[in-house]
């Protein structure tokens, strides 16, 4: 309704506010911590989430998922097809990995009712809130990381800033914002009976973080 | 619109619950607690504060511009923008796009502009059928009640309560009072609902007028799956939502999440800025972007009250006032309770119908000191408290100035302004009152209820005074 | 007066003087409230402090005035005078850096700090350095000391009910300390705080800060 329209911002447009003062967006003070100590903040601050972090170095990848997949009972992973051509190789057997390689409609029901764990890459973490940063693409789609009961998200070492205003400077998002951009901080939860905290809700209820080194 | 008792019985019937008060009690000690703990250094506070009344008085100061910028944008991005300037205009553009798209099943993540324009009862009445997906307004639903708070809805029911009302509506489950059984029962239901709703509707945190970018914070993952799995995606959002950067996000972001669940973030951060691209294989395949007044470009043209539009929702405000920890969001029986409410809502529906919610309020402050982008509750609930008697400027914004004002009421205050005003008439009074301090009554309605009631001294202080030989001028 | 002329203050009490105007103002009914507002600035002409001992009514002045007097012709004197205000502790700290030797018996008290030497006058903290200077009193602190007390003025008698059950929390949370009495610098909390322990049948006492001190240092316990 363009009629709408012209009204409001008629109505906005005869208020001429003072706008003199300038805008003040007090930017977090970028202490100039270590790697190690990103991942040392990133790490705890995940895991006071209940999320679960593992730090190693990237070529051990495979063996962690040989050995803990199978220690928590994950029959299937899904996978971009990226990360699965990394990874196959190397899997047991006994771990299908199951790429999402078609689009969501015929796929939904399966990923929603078999998939057991997802395994996504990010663009990077931000160890003051513990977050870790997605930018889905086609070939890693949005639902990986929120329909899957278990979401796994490597992160490289490099990759880990200090603030959400350093990693969106750093990156010039503004300049080229994704579809959708995501900061994950734990598993998903509630505190909405009795302010008592559940996990699990409607986002997975397991968030495991592997923090690669070089 | 639901048919609300008058005032002062929803007030009784507020006071007069027990349980009530427990559960409204512990709840806001718990939330007042948490935001206490995540502002440890008061310098930091301050400056976090300054920072996010910065942005906000920014994007009020530039709204019309932002909003034509941020449509641009949008559009730009392939999401479709409408404009509404009444709740019934909003609620038709909303089902126009339903019905374009043949939408018979809806799911909604928490959106209180969508209980301000009354959606859900519209759609329903159309025939639609609209699901609460955050646990809290999906109980809330569930027991047909209108959330009490707008962070957390179900803050009113106790544990018991929620598991009566589960149990009723999914008897096909064992009925538990265990809160992660509960929970992992309301995520099995929802499931199936996500994956077949046609549509999903949710309200904004922020847009970004730079970059055309909607915002949504959340800790369920519930709003993820209502903008991410339908193919039809609808964000309703006020015209104050918008800010001029993406820069201006992390700041607010910040003290949002830490005054409202006194969380350093939420679970999820949600940045929309496209539907589905030809190239991808999910996200909504339409995304609709539905751009509010009702009412906030009348209160954006008052001077003295536009500083309301620097809101973010976060709620602070209302944890930590005394009346509605007494009170409970219902009591209000408006959509937004507590010191936002009844600076906003007398706004936007006139002071006729709402004006005597401003007595709702001790003026003690505590709204104003933890609000995170500094409007200055307390001064604005007093000003809005001087409208429902007497004003003048106003009333080409806000319906029914002094519509409020009572006979007995202004006699008083007049009686009062002719002796306070002159001192040799209060001199007289003074001397009457001290001397004939007996007659004075023992009981004075309301107060005496509560409290012993004070007797006039036998002197006055200005006669102590002078018997103490202080000079008197 | 007392404890500032020993001080060797000189006090000077304008007998004309009634009210700040701050119960009409908070009703609503500004043009009554700048009235009797300005009545009084005519019996404070001197350029001395003015000590109010209450921070609702310093705070009236010293914050609100402002908003009474805009646009008024008198808004340059009102604003003289208002920057002239001194909450009583506030004056006694940061004026007279007050010395206190504590006369009484061991004695264990709860502090009451009002909303408005909270948010308004910021003099919370004057109160506690005061009573900290009394070595043989002992301060136990209530549960939820921040919140409102219910008085808020004109509140008490238009929102009665709310109120009442506001003084109810605060009285549970200040007997259950234990306090032998509860201090304040707000006469209108006092009243309500003490009005409300009265009608419970509590032991507890209520005193205004002035009289606490001035028991406590003047060898009469």
């Amino acid at each position: 309704m363009s009629k709408s329209k012209n009204i409001i911002l008629e109505r906005l447009k005869s208020k001429i506010h003072d706008s003199s003062h300038e805008k003040d967006i007090a930017l977090m003070t970028i202490n100039g911590w270590t790697k190690s100590e990103m991942i040392q903040m990133l790490s705890d601050k995940l895991k006071l989430s209940k999320a679960e972090v593992f730090v190693m170095p990237n070529k051990e990848l495979s063996n962690w998922l040989n050995e803990e997949l199978p220690k928590r009972e994950i029959k299937n992973i899904l996978s971009g097809v990226k990360i699965a051509e990394k990874i196959t190789q190397n899997l047991t057997s006994s771990i299908e990995v199951v790429k999402y390689d078609g689009s969501y409609e015929p796929f939904s029901e399966q990923l929603f009712n078999e998939i057991e764990a997802s395994i996504t890459g990010t663009v990077g973490a931000i160890a003051y809130s513990g977050s870790v940063v997605l930018h889905p693409t086609p070939d890693e789609p949005r639902l990986m990381s929120l329909v899957p009961d278990i979401h796994i998200a490597l992160v490289y070492e490099d990759h880990i800033y200090e603030t959400f205003d350093q990693i969106i400077s750093t990156q010039r998002w503004s300049e080229n914002m994704p579809t959708n951009a995501l900061l994950i901080s734990g598993p998903s939860k509630t505190a909405d009976i009795e302010q008592v905290l559940a996990y699990g809700v409607h986002g997975p209820k397991e968030l495991i973080v592997l923090i690669l080194t070089s | 619109m639901h048919q609300v008792k008058p005032l002062k019985f929803r007030i009784d019937d507020a006071l007069s619950n027990e349980q009530l008060h427990t559960n409204f009690r512990s709840a806001m000690s718990y939330l007042v607690e948490k935001r206490s703990r995540q502002f440890p250094d008061k310098e930091n506070l301050i400056n976090s504060r300054n920072a996010a009344s910065s942005i906000r008085s920014n994007s009020l100061a530039k709204l019309p511009g932002l909003l034509i910028k941020l449509e641009e944008n949008l559009e730009k991005n392939n999401i479709k923008v409408h404009w509404a300037e009444t709740d019934d205009e909003a609620n038709n553009i909303i089902y126009q796009i339903l019905k374009e798209a043949n939408a018979k099943t809806v799911v909604k993540g928490k959106s209180m502009v969508t209980e301000e324009i009354e959606l859900n009862e519209f759609l329903n009445n159309k025939g639609i059928d609209i699901l609460e997906t955050d646990l809290g307004e999906f109980l809330v639903q569930l027991a047909n009640e209108t959330p009490s708070h707008i962070v957390m809805p179900a803050i009113h029911k106790s544990r018991k309560e929620i598991s009566r009302v589960f149990a009723e509506h999914f008897p096909e489950f064992p009925y538990t009072e265990n809160v992660d059984l509960i929970t992992q029962q309301a995520r099995q239901i929802l499931r199936d609902r996500f994956r077949l709703a046609d549509a999903g509707i949710s309200g904004v945190n922020f847009a970004v007028a730079e970059t055309g970018t909607i915002c949504l914070v959340e800790n369920e993952g519930n709003g993820r799956m209502c903008t991410t799995a339908p193919p039809l995606h609808i964000a309703v959002a006020g015209i104050e939502k918008v800010v001029e950067n993406l820069a201006d996000v992390p700041a607010l972001l910040n003290i949002l999440t830490k005054s409202a669940t006194g969380q350093e973030i939420t679970t999820y951060f949600n940045m929309i800025s496209s539907p589905r691209k030809n190239d991808e294989k999910d996200g909504p395949l339409s995304l609709h972007v539905v751009l509010l007044d009702n009412g906030r470009s009348k209160i954006h043209q008052n001077n003295v009250m536009q500083e309301t539009l620097k809101c973010i929702r976060c709620g602070a405000c209302i944890n930590h006032c005394p009346v509605y920890t007494q009170l409970g969001g219902h009591a209000y029986g408006t959509v937004y309770p507590g010191p936002i409410g009844i600076t906003l809502e007398p706004q936007q529906k006139g002071i006729t119908e709402l004006g005597d919610l401003t007595s709702l309020c001790s003026l003690c402050g505590a709204c104003g000191e933890v609000c995170p982008v500094q409007i200055p509750l307390p001064r604005l609930i007093n000003q809005l408290r001087s409208e429902t008697v007497e004003g003048d400027y106003m009333k080409q914004f806000i319906e029914g100035v002094g519509s409020q004002r009572k006979p007995i009421e202004s006699f008083t205050w007049q009686i009062w302004k002719y002796i306070y005003g002159n001192s040799v008439l209060y001199s007289i009074c003074s001397i009457v009152i001290t001397k004939l301090g007996f007659l004075s009554p023992k009981r004075v309605g309301g107060w005496s209820k509560y409290r012993v009631t004070p007797s006039p001294s036998k002197v006055s202080l200005k006669q102590l005074a002078k018997q103490a030989g202080i000079k008197n001028e | 007066m007392q404890i500032l002329q020993r001080e060797g203050i000189e006090v000077i009490y304008p007998s004309g003087q009634t009210c700040c105007g701050q119960p009409a103002f908070n009703s609503g009914y500004r043009k009554e409230a700048l009235k009797v507002a300005r009545a009084q600035m005519k019996c404070f002409p001197k350029d001395i402090p003015i000590v109010v001992p209450s921070g609702s009514c310093a705070g009236m002045i010293k914050y609100h005035w402002r908003d009474l007097f805009d646009g008024e012709s008198d808004f340059e004197s009102a604003m003289s005078v208002a920057e002239r205000v001194y909450e009583f502790t506030e004056f006694l700290v940061d004026k007279l850096d007050i010395n206190l030797t504590d006369l009484g018996e061991p004695t264990q008290i709860a502090i009451h700090t009002s909303c408005s030497s909270r948010n308004e006058m910021r003099v919370d903290d004057k109160i506690e350095l005061l009573v900290s200077k009394l070595s043989k009193v002992e301060v136990l602190e209530q549960e939820r000391k921040s919140e409102c007390c219910g008085f808020g003025g004109t509140f008490a008698i238009k929102q009665a009910d709310i109120s009442g059950s506001m003084v109810k929390d605060k009285t549970n949370a200040i007997k259950a300390t234990n306090a032998s009495c509860v201090i304040s610098q707000e006469c209108g909390c006092m009243m309500n705080i003490g009005g409300a322990l009265e009608k419970q049948n509590s032991q507890i006492k209520t005193k205004h800060i002035a009289q606490f001190l001035w028991d406590r240092t003047n060898a009469s316990g």
